[in-house]
């Protein structure tokens, strides 16, 4: 039969994925034949360097440097489940170029995503992460991508991509509510991660965490826990110039994932401190 | 078919002398044995059905999976070898991730279906390989609406309103050709899916069945029919089954009963048939015997003539009897007269025995 | 002179639409030795019985473990088996690695399937005309969040999910007794469901005996590893008399292979600190062997021979076991 990737190849990165173009039956069987006699007789294909990379001239350039992006992803747990925030806006530079940008993303019914950094790339991932629910679906076994298995899935992607020096420029939150245990997690571009019971990507982890810290408890109810989610939201758009004051909560319980609609919170600008930042910074103006 | 032995059966790169691959064909021939799979397109989805052998009891309940979803919107069923079914349905698969991922839109059911067809048919070209034995029923259902797909062994592709592949695929067919496909929603799909798969399953074993559809019901997702309603779908086609015999039943004594009646008349007829020629007969007989005693009367009036004849001739002949006695006769008193005249005694009886025994005793005596 | 010219090639149908070297390389599957697989609400057994080519040498395995969850028992060509073991293996660590959590069996078992049917996993070993159909049976045995499986693969590149199943020499006889008895399976306990497999193997057993030597079972379930019971840990299910301790060798040392050496030590461990148990296995131990399954297999007393089972075995190629 077609060689088809295992359904974690997408895993190994671009370029590991077969091209379908039509094949004969004689071509199909090549692909494998082409590798070298260290290549693996079963299981999945070894990693190996893109041959473009090893071209001579200019050296190849990756993505240097992120073009549209967003900011802070928050995620907390709470009793009976998880909820995740971020605004909707995907910047460019500093232009406020995109005010309507879903940042955060159901993958199945136990589990849902939120990024901040390149958004192109983050609807790469989404794709990834859709290719597998699909698959999940047409096995039609029951089984589906559990909350931690997809925390875990990105760790390998994003740190493979980092890898090649190319990676997805992207801080991820993941979180989900399966076996009546709320998860949450996070991974970053470069493939570090970690799960807690609250988390924040960007700025968000040096202007809401510490509200989280002090706030936070595991066994909250919906309502504190939207409150104190509010709370660190309005305090990330009041610190965060890349932001707007719109948006989006996704929550993850046992009767799936719910994602609000876009909404604004009421700011207040007179706190006396605002009315002069530098007078208490020396040295900044 | 004419090809075995020839020759030129052997291999899908060759053609026979009257232009078949006969390969191709043997391929499509293990689609032929294998449980019967239909598909039907309702007015809102369309539903697949396929007939299940059970190979062995201890087999788990709904394992051996012959219907694939292979992207939401899409799925198939295969008839023929399971294995090659999977194949196709991994091709399957690769395709609609493949357009997903270069369109980013969902593969339309026309798009997969030609292009498992192209895939099919590959497999019909080289030597080297040897065609898919499945028949392929695709469900779709995207912006075009719901559509039902045959891709066939020979690479071939057709779009149906309803057919039928596998074992019972005549009398599935014929019984798809009366349902009213474009009243019926896929509700009612199921029912008759159903309804068909039992009927078709010829023998007394076994089998389950397996149903899937994509409709509004299922939020045009290509699923397995829940549960629940493919159970009631399948007591339903039990009971039409179940109806069917007992009509057949019915049917069966309407026409004893019929040859009962038949027979009834029949018998009478023969009956009057019968008691006509018996009177006919007792009528001749009654003649017959009518003659034979007039004939008897006859015969004894013969008869009598005859005895008198006879006695008036016995009495002649003891006349002359008597006639010709009477000087014997005569004679003999004459004679008995004379002797009692003589005097001449005979001997009686006892005394003459006494003389024989003294004689026998006088021999004896001398012997000893 | 009549030939059948249309078994040489894995490309070739018949006219009546058979491939008979798939059908051939089934048959390969019940040349080599028995093996049982089956299953209760929490657990999965496998049970198979080993061959030695020669009395001096040992007996080939035929249950190999893939990963904490799932194993599998060979019957057929075993370097057929082992490369699928490879694969199976390959396939377990690198969803290990990606997901971190442990393959569904369903998914690994399909893939497996497609994969064999002509060499490169079932179903392309069936198709190509340069490769042929793996020549050997698998049963999967392993739980995952579904909860027990014992699936069988096909050299057809098909695959079943069983309840009960047996494959190999003479199995037949094995699955008539499973038939019988599959539906209390549900509900036994482990120790239950490792003396079923027993007696089942037992069934196939041609002459001689089972022994501690020439046969090896497999437990996985609830909240217990894929662990392989042979010789002396294996012992006492033979000899019939169900040690608790046993039982506890593959509670307590669920997750790691022990065997041979490895087991050792724990045995006399075992021995030092439950007099009793110990007493029981310091009693048998050498004789067992022979004394001990005589005496299970008398009180077991049930179906010699059996039913048709697979053709006659010879002498097996050494290849198959």
């Amino acid at each position: 039969m077609l060689h088809r990737p295992p359904s974690h190849s997408a895993a190994i990165g671009p370029g590991a994925v077969p091209c379908l173009a039509l094949p004969t039956p004689a071509a199909l069987e090549q692909r494998q034949q082409l590798g070298a006699a260290q290549a693996p007789s079963c299981g999945a294909e070894a990693f190996t360097v893109d041959p473009a990379a090893l071209a001579g001239g200019q050296p190849r350039k990756h993505t240097q440097y992120p073009y549209v992006t967003g900011t802070s992803v928050l995620g907390i747990t709470y009793k009976d489940g998880v909820l995740l925030a971020s605004d909707t806006l995907g910047a460019y530079g500093s232009t406020k170029r995109y005010k309507s940008f879903e940042r955060l993303r159901k993958v199945n019914d136990v589990c849902a995503v939120g990024a901040s950094g390149e958004l192109s790339d983050f609807q790469y991932i989404m794709r990834l992460l859709e290719e597998l629910s699909d698959d999940d679906f047409c096995m039609d076994d029951g089984h589906h991508l559990k909350p931690h298995e997809v925390h875990s899935y990105l760790c390998r992607v994003l740190y493979n991509r980092r890898n090649k020096f190319d990676p997805l420029w992207n801080s991820i939150v993941v979180g989900g509510f399966y076996g009546g245990k709320p998860f949450l997690g996070t991974v970053g571009m470069i493939g570090t991660n970690y799960t807690d019971e609250h988390v924040a990507t960007g700025f968000g982890n040096h202007l809401a965490r510490p509200l989280m810290r002090e706030k936070h408890r595991p066994d909250m109810s919906e309502e504190e826990a939207t409150a104190l989610m509010h709370e660190c939201l309005k305090v990330c758009y009041y610190r965060d110039k890349n932001s707007i004051n719109k948006f989006q909560l996704a929550k993850v319980t046992a009767e799936g994932v719910t994602i609000s609609e876009p909404f604004a919170l009421e700011t207040d600008w007179n706190y006396k401190l605002f009315a002069n930042p530098a007078a208490n910074a020396p040295g900044t103006w | 078919m004419s090809g075995i032995g020839s020759g030129y059966d052997l291999s899908t790169s060759t053609f026979s002398p009257d232009g078949r691959v006969f390969q191709t064909d043997y391929a499509q021939k293990a689609v032929d044995n294998s449980g019967t799979v239909i598909g039907i397109r309702c007015k809102d989805g369309v539903v697949l059905g396929a007939e299940k052998q059970l190979i062995s009891k201890m087999l788990e309940s709904n394992s051996n999976r012959r219907t694939f979803p292979v992207d939401r919107h899409a799925g198939v069923a295969c008839a023929g070898l399971a294995a090659d079914g999977r194949a196709i349905v991994s091709r399957a698969m690769a395709e609609a991730n493949n357009y997903k991922s270069f369109y980013g839109d969902p593969i339309p059911g026309h798009v997969l279906a030609e292009r498992l067809a192209t895939y099919t048919h590959l497999f019909n070209m080289y030597w080297s390989v040897r065609p898919f034995g499945v028949s392929t029923l695709l469900a779709s259902y995207g912006k075009e609406g719901p559509h039902l797909y045959l891709v066939e062994p020979s690479g071939t592709m057709h779009r149906y309103f309803g057919t039928a592949v596998g074992k019972g695929r005549q009398g599935a067919k014929n019984e798809i050709e009366k349902l009213k496909l474009e009243e019926m929603s896929c509700r009612e799909g199921i029912t008759a899916v159903a309804k068909i798969l039992h009927q078709v399953h010829d023998e007394e074993k076994g089998f389950e069945m397996e149903l899937a559809w994509i409709c509004e019901d299922s939020g045009r997702q290509f699923q397995r029919v829940p549960q629940q309603l493919a159970e009631e779908a399948e007591a339903a086609a039990k009971a039409a089954r179940l109806e069917n015999q007992e009509q057949a039943l019915g049917k069966l004594d309407t026409s004893l009963a019929e040859l009962r009646q038949e027979l009834a008349a029949a018998a009478a007829e023969l009956r009057q048939e019968l008691a006509e020629q018996r009177k006919e007969l007792r009528q001749e007989l009654a003649e017959q015997s009518k003659e034979l005693a007039e004939q008897r009367k006859e015969l004894c009036q013969e008869l009598a003539e005859q005895r008198k004849e006879l006695l008036a001739a016995v009495a002649a002949s003891e006349a002359r009897v008597a006639a010709a006695q009477k000087p014997l006769v005569d004679l003999v008193t004459a004679a008995m007269s004379a002797l009692a005249d003589s005097n001449i005694q005979p001997l009686p009886h006892a005394a003459r025995q006494e003389q024989e025994e003294a004689e026998a005793e006088a021999c004896s005596g001398s012997d000893s | 002179m009549f030939r059948n010219q249309y078994d040489t090639d894995v490309t070739t149908w018949s006219p009546q639409g058979r491939i008979f070297q798939i059908e051939y390389a089934m048959e390969a599957v019940k040349q080599g030795s028995a093996a049982v697989g089956l299953k209760s609400k929490e657990y999965a057994v496998l049970a198979t019985l080993k061959r030695a080519p020669s009395e001096l040498s040992s007996y080939q395995r035929k249950v190999f473990k893939i990963d904490d969850h799932m194993g599998i028992a060979i019957s057929g060509l075993t370097a057929d088996g082992r490369i699928l073991c490879r694969y199976m293996r390959n396939e377990c660590l690198n969803h290990r690695y990606v997901y971190d959590s442990a393959m569904p069996l369903g998914r690994m078992v399909r893939q497996v399937a497609d994969k064999a049917q002509v060499a490169d996993k079932a179903q392309v070993g069936t198709q190509r005309s340069w490769k042929r159909p793996y020549g050997v049976g698998l049963i999967v045995a392993g739980y995952d969040e579904a909860g027990p499986h014992v699936f069988y693969n096909c050299p057809s590149g098909n695959y079943y999910d069983y309840k009960a199943f047996a494959m190999g020499a003479r199995s037949q006889a094995a699955k008539t007794y499973l038939e019988r008895q599959f539906e209390s399976f549900g509900g036994a306990s482990l120790d239950e469901l490792v003396k079923h497999a027993l007696h089942a193997l037992q069934a196939s057993l041609q002459d001689g005996e089972l022994t501690d030597k020439n046969c090896s079972v497999a437990v996985v379930g609830k909240d217990t590893t894929f662990t392989l019971l042979e010789d002396e840990a294996l012992a006492p299910y033979i000899t019939g008399a169900l040690a608790s301790a046993c039982y506890c060798f593959c509670r307590l040392f669920a997750g790691a292979l022990l065997e041979d050496e490895a087991l050792a030590p724990y045995i006399t461990a075992v021995k030092e600190e439950e007099p009793e148990a110990a007493g029981m296995e310091a009693e048998q131990p050498a004789a067992e062997a022979e004394g001990g399954a005589a005496a299970a297999a008398g009180g077991e007393g049930e179906q010699q021979g059996g039913g048709g089972g697979g053709g006659d075995e010879g002498g097996a190629a050494p290849m198959q076991e």
